[in-house]
């Protein structure tokens, strides 16, 4: 008996033994002269190199050492959560600190873009910090929302070095997209856009013979139940490209000629429909990142719609030697903005001079080239490949291609095929969240049955015209009555108004079943 | 003189249990449930709770948890009855190794574990690839068992995830049952089937009742499983879709007040129709009682359904650890091509270590605490007659129904600076916050085994003590824990092993990375884009084998098989 309880205690210490021995020796964690902190979405990958490569950048300009503190909260939404909550408390303690009395109505003022209340005044001049230095990584929709907010302050990076953000450099805006603030609260630092990955063996095997080039395409009914979407709801990034669907629907309908408004009206009708069949061909709406590329790449999916350097990344790691990778990404021309993921400074840095090291470094020529250089290239990661996109142009030039990741992709060069007019969608941002998630996310167990009861009936035109009746969520229903319901709406009237719309979408859905079941 | 001290240290016991639970339960809760329970102006308001009455969606999402909770208890119940009955009644080949490694199935790693699911059950996936060998199925029509089972996969799922716990607690009552019972039914003509649903049944419920509670209001929460099978319309999944959209309505709060409610109401319920009867019994000397030998063909076949059971318990365990060895795995019906290479990545990397001496750290502690307060609680409410007991009771229990970000968001909130715990704040250092939030969440396993164990030994041994001049603690200390010991052994181990996989409070409160815990190390390396998934079941490998080998020690520590500990 105690003979077994030694070989057990043996193995729990040669388990817990393995670790140990395997530990880098140089450690990442360890202390330093100066320690910047920052939060971030940002990948483990990321963090990693950024970190090595200012460490080493800031070693050689000060001969100091230094340590990045990075707060991992989550994604965006919950960063964005966290940091209310943090400026919150901390901007209640600078106001009460003055002896003025803390109110709900300072509560709602001090955030608000819109409001004249001495409170907001006294915010955007406090220096009230939550003890981070730095926000990077997100959306543009993100960083703006900070900004608004007054949660970002001017960083001083545009004063300072005016000649990156020029045309040449960081142009101020591309297709519509802004690449930085002007007030210089928030800046790219490297770009994204959204796209579709395919599974060659899955469309194969879906008898699917021409591959995807569209959004278009993820409406097929032989995909039904093989499409991975994206949630809309849990992420800004995710919105914008479902606006980017619509948007490029009323461009085609549009041409060359005047945006009026029964054009972007059909524009709107065609876009949403679009979503509304690619919804009832999904498999589910997903919120973390990675999960579409991931069932794409397993076979689960057949069709995906993620972000351009996840499919990249995963098209490339489950290639097989020298053949084909059996999954494909692609940007849709004409389909998608391309986007910035930017990074600012925070109201209260308690480094603030550090920060500014850091920002200087991660837009700077040497910084860029951590993001699409390979592995092992000069001045490139060291570990991981970053496959993203740097914003400055400059990269793009002849004399980097061979150290590039990908060295056939010119983003500024995509872009041109497509501008995004805020004029058409802009204010129309939540409302298109709202409609997605009563008309696909809420509903989708009755829209995906009603969709397979359609194809199996071979589409009659009595039932395919119920199906596709977006008459409450139309361009005009939703300009006119849904957008001012949610915004004079408190959240229960919201959930109220959802109620109601779900209920009608799930009856028309259940109505669109019947009539196909009886071959109309 | 004893006597009258007992209630006093009893109320004590009770003021501080009941206060731990107010601080550390009650109040993160209302940090975010308050939301829903408050109109714009500051009004109090049951307009959104209301609201979820309203709606069918989310009523339809309550009826599906309650039938995934029904379901999988009852199948539960259908797999662990059997093989306790067996462990208990009969020696077969293979039985101490079978009792020893029961918690397997309990360890699955979490994100790296719906991954191990994917690679067999996907459409592209090992038993796609196992039955067109067999010619048994169309390489070109697939069976979409993730996506095409629901709520009959999620109940599968559910039952060969936690059985473990069932079984425990059965293994633990019918070693408390007195052979002397049983032999005197057949002595007097009640055998076979008519005598277990009689006699023995009767006898196990508290242990049935302890393990099924347990089971069923796991099963009506849980999250994991439905997100793995796309199952959207469960409250579970409801709630944190809700949590996780950028609008920011309080509603889902509403739904987790509802689920909160839905939970205390039904385990009311199933505490009056099963939970009440206590036949505490006392001496187990009177007769020969233990298992017994059968025919080699009785014996095999008994390992040959333990066998099959376990294996397709395992099943997701088996496909993280071959993802963890694997250079790809794709439409084939094991890898193609074996590597170290991910362990070397995993182990080496930076987070690891770090994150291995936390969760050891954090867990243990919140062990430690919760022995303490199980303990505590279940002698409150099994032992005295305080009025309110049955509250705490079930206020013990709710910690299993709370979804997990609910909690992690409370915690977050009420060690803000400013709050009274802000000298928590988890950014300064997490570990008082961290080990408190374990230890509420792995409260209801040690209260639910030491109430069994209570319930089962009877108060008259410790009476006899304090007859004896015993005082009543001492009484406690000496006479009435040793005889609960296994029951406690059992509880502790779940709620240790429970602490080391735990994944929202350390997700959310660990922020800086020097305090991640291991599963938060897992998500981090799942998220590096390519290999991700290879190096992160690499470290849920190790992670399994670490608590696989914690179990199998714990086992050999309690001499034999838990469930034999009980007979003297």
């Amino acid at each position: 008996m105690t003979t077994r309880l030694l070989i057990i205690l043996a193995v729990l210490a040669a388990v817990v033994g393995v670790p140990f021995a395997l530990k880098p020796k140089a450690s990442l964690l360890a202390n330093a002269d100066d320690t910047l902190v920052i939060i971030s979405p940002h990948l483990e990958a990321i963090r990693y190199e950024f970190s090595r490569g200012f460490a080493a950048y800031y070693k050689a300009k000060t001969g100091r050492t230094v340590r990045i503190d990075w707060r991992i909260v989550g994604g965006t939404s919950e960063i964005a959560r966290y940091l209310q909550g943090e400026y919150y408390n901390a901007f209640k303690r600078v106001w009460t600190a003055s002896g003025q009395p803390w109110t709900d109505e300072t509560a709602a003022a001090y955030t608000s873009a819109s409001t004249t209340s001495p409170a907001r005044a006294a915010f955007l001049q406090s220096n009230a910090g939550v003890g981070i230095d730095i926000f990077f990584g997100g959306g543009a929709f993100d960083f703006i929302a900070q900004a608004k907010a007054g949660t970002l302050v001017d960083c001083g990076m545009i004063t300072a070095h005016p000649d990156w953000f020029t045309d040449a450099s960081i142009p101020l805006s591309v297709s519509g997209e802004p690449y930085y603030d002007p007030a210089g609260r928030w800046i790219g630092t490297c770009l994204s856009s959204f796209g579709i990955c395919y599974n060659s063996d899955s469309l194969r095997r879906l008898g699917i013979t021409t591959l995807p080039a569209s959004w278009n395409d993820l409406t097929n009914p032989r995909l039904a139940h093989q499409v991975a979407l994206a949630d809309p709801t849990k992420s800004g990034s995710i919105a914008k490209a479902f606006e980017m669907v619509i948007q490029q629907q009323m461009q085609q309908v549009i041409g060359s000629g005047e945006a009026t408004d029964a054009a972007l009206a059909e524009g709107w009708k065609r876009g949403l429909q679009l979503l509304l069949k690619a919804s009832a061909n999904a498999r589910y709406f997903a919120d973390a990142a990675g999960k579409v590329p991931l069932d794409v790449a397993l076979g689960d999916a057949a069709v995906g719609m993620c972000i351009d350097f996840y499919g990249r990344f995963t098209s490339e790691s489950v290639r097989i030697g020298d053949q084909s990778s059996r999954m494909q990404y692609f940007t849709p021309l004409g389909g998608s903005s391309i986007g910035v993921d930017p990074i600012g400074l925070l109201r209260g840095a308690p480094h603030p001079e550090l920060a500014r090291e850091f920002l200087a470094y991660v837009l700077s020529i040497e910084g860029q080239k951590l993001w699409d250089f390979k592995v092992g290239a000069p001045g490139g990661p060291t570990h991981y490949p970053l496959r993203r996109l740097p914003i400055r142009k400059e990269l793009y030039a002849p004399e980097f291609t061979a150290f590039r990741s990908d060295p056939e992709t010119f983003p500024y060069e995509e872009a041109k095929s497509f501008t995004y007019h805020e004029a058409w969608t802009g204010s129309l941002f939540s409302v298109l969240r709202f409609i997605i998630r009563v008309s696909c996310i809420d509903a989708h167990d009755e829209q995906a049955a009603a969709w397979q009861a359609l194809i199996k009936a071979g589409f009659p035109p009595e039932a395919t015209a119920v199906f596709n009746d977006i008459a409450p969520i139309d361009y005009a229903a939703a300009k006119n009555i849904i957008k001012p319901a949610l915004k004079g709406s408190t959240p229960l009237t919201e959930v109220a108004l959802s109620r109601t719309l779900g209920d009608h979408f799930r009856q028309q859905y259940r109505k669109a079943a019947a009539l196909a079941k009886e071959g109309k | 003189m004893n006597r009258r001290t007992l209630p006093l240290g009893s109320i004590f016991v009770y003021a501080l249990t009941a206060t731990f639970f107010v601080l550390f339960f009650a109040l993160p809760i209302w940090e975010t449930l308050g939301g829903a329970f408050r109109q714009p102006d500051g009004a109090f308001t049951l307009a959104y709770l209301a609201e979820v009455f309203r709606n069918p969606i989310y009523l339809e999402g309550l009826w599906n948890s309650v039938q995934m909770g029904v379901y999988s208890t009852a199948l539960t119940l259908l797999i662990a009855l059997p093989l306790a009955f067996l462990t208990d009644r009969c020696l077969f080949p293979g039985k101490s190794l079978f009792s020893a490694l029961i918690l397997i199935p309990m360890i699955l790693p979490p994100f790296v574990g719906a991954i191990g699911v994917k690679q067999i059950l996907g459409q592209e996936g090992a038993l796609n690839a196992l039955l067109e060998a067999l010619h048994l199925l169309n390489p070109n029509h697939p069976i979409d068992w993730l996506g095409a089972s629901r709520l009959g996969g999620v109940v599968v799922m559910n039952a060969l995830h936690l059985y473990p716990i069932l079984y425990l607690n059965l293994v633990a009552a019918l070693a408390n049952v007195d052979p002397a019972m049983e032999e005197a039914a057949e002595n007097l003509g009640c055998t076979g089937l008519r005598k277990f649903r009689k006699i023995t049944l009767p006898l196990i419920m508290p242990g049935l009742f302890a393990g099924g509670t347990i089971v069923f209001i796991w099963a009506f929460t849980e999250l994991g499983v439905p997100l793995m099978f796309d199952f959207q319309r469960v409250t579970s999944v409801q709630i944190f879709s809700g949590i996780k959209d950028i609008g920011g309505n309080p509603f889902p709060y509403a739904l987790v007040a509802v689920m909160l409610v839905s939970t205390v109401l039904l385990y009311a319920l199933s505490k009056a129709t099963f939970g009440r009867a206590s036949h505490a019994m006392m001496a187990k000397a009177t007769s020969q009682g233990g298992p017994r030998r059968v025919s080699p063909l009785a014996g095999w076949a008994c390992t040959a359904l333990f066998t099959l059971v376990t294996f397709l318990a395992v099943l997701p365990h088996l496909g993280v650890i071959l993802v963890a060895f694997s250079r790809d795995w794709y439409g084939t019906i094991l890898p193609t091509g074996w590597t170290l290479d991910h362990f070397r990545q995993a182990l080496g990397h930076d987070l690891t270590l770090p994150s291995i001496q936390n969760s050891l750290k954090y867990a243990s502690l919140a062990t430690l605490v919760d022995l303490v307060l199980g303990v505590a609680i279940a002698y409150v409410v099994t032992r005295t007659r305080l009025p309110g007991r049955q509250l705490l009771d079930a206020m013990a229990m709710l910690p299993l129904a709370v979804p997990g970000l609910v909690l992690a968001f409370g915690y977050l909130a009420m060690t803000q600076p400013g709050k009274i715990f802000a000298w928590m704040n988890p950014t300064v250092d997490p570990l008082y916050i961290l080990v408190i939030a374990y230890s509420i969440r792995r409260l209801p396993y040690v209260v639910r085994s030491a109430a069994a164990g209570f319930q089962q030994t009877s108060v008259t041994l410790e009476e006899a003590a304090q007859n004896l001049g015993c005082p009543p603690f001492r009484a406690i200390r000496k006479i009435t824990l040793p005889l609960i010991a296994a029951n406690l052994m059992a509880g502790g181990l779940l709620a240790f092993s429970f602490a080391m996989l735990e994944v929202s409070d350390s997700l959310i409160l660990a922020q800086k990375q020097q305090d991640f815990p291991i599963t938060k190390a897992i998500y981090e390396l799942y998220q590096l884009l390519g290999d991700g998934r290879f190096i992160a079941s690499a470290l849920g490998v190790w992670a399994m084998v670490f608590l696989g080998v914690t179990i199998l020690g714990a086992s050999l520590v309690l001499g034999k098989k838990l469930g034999a500990i009980f007979r003297v």
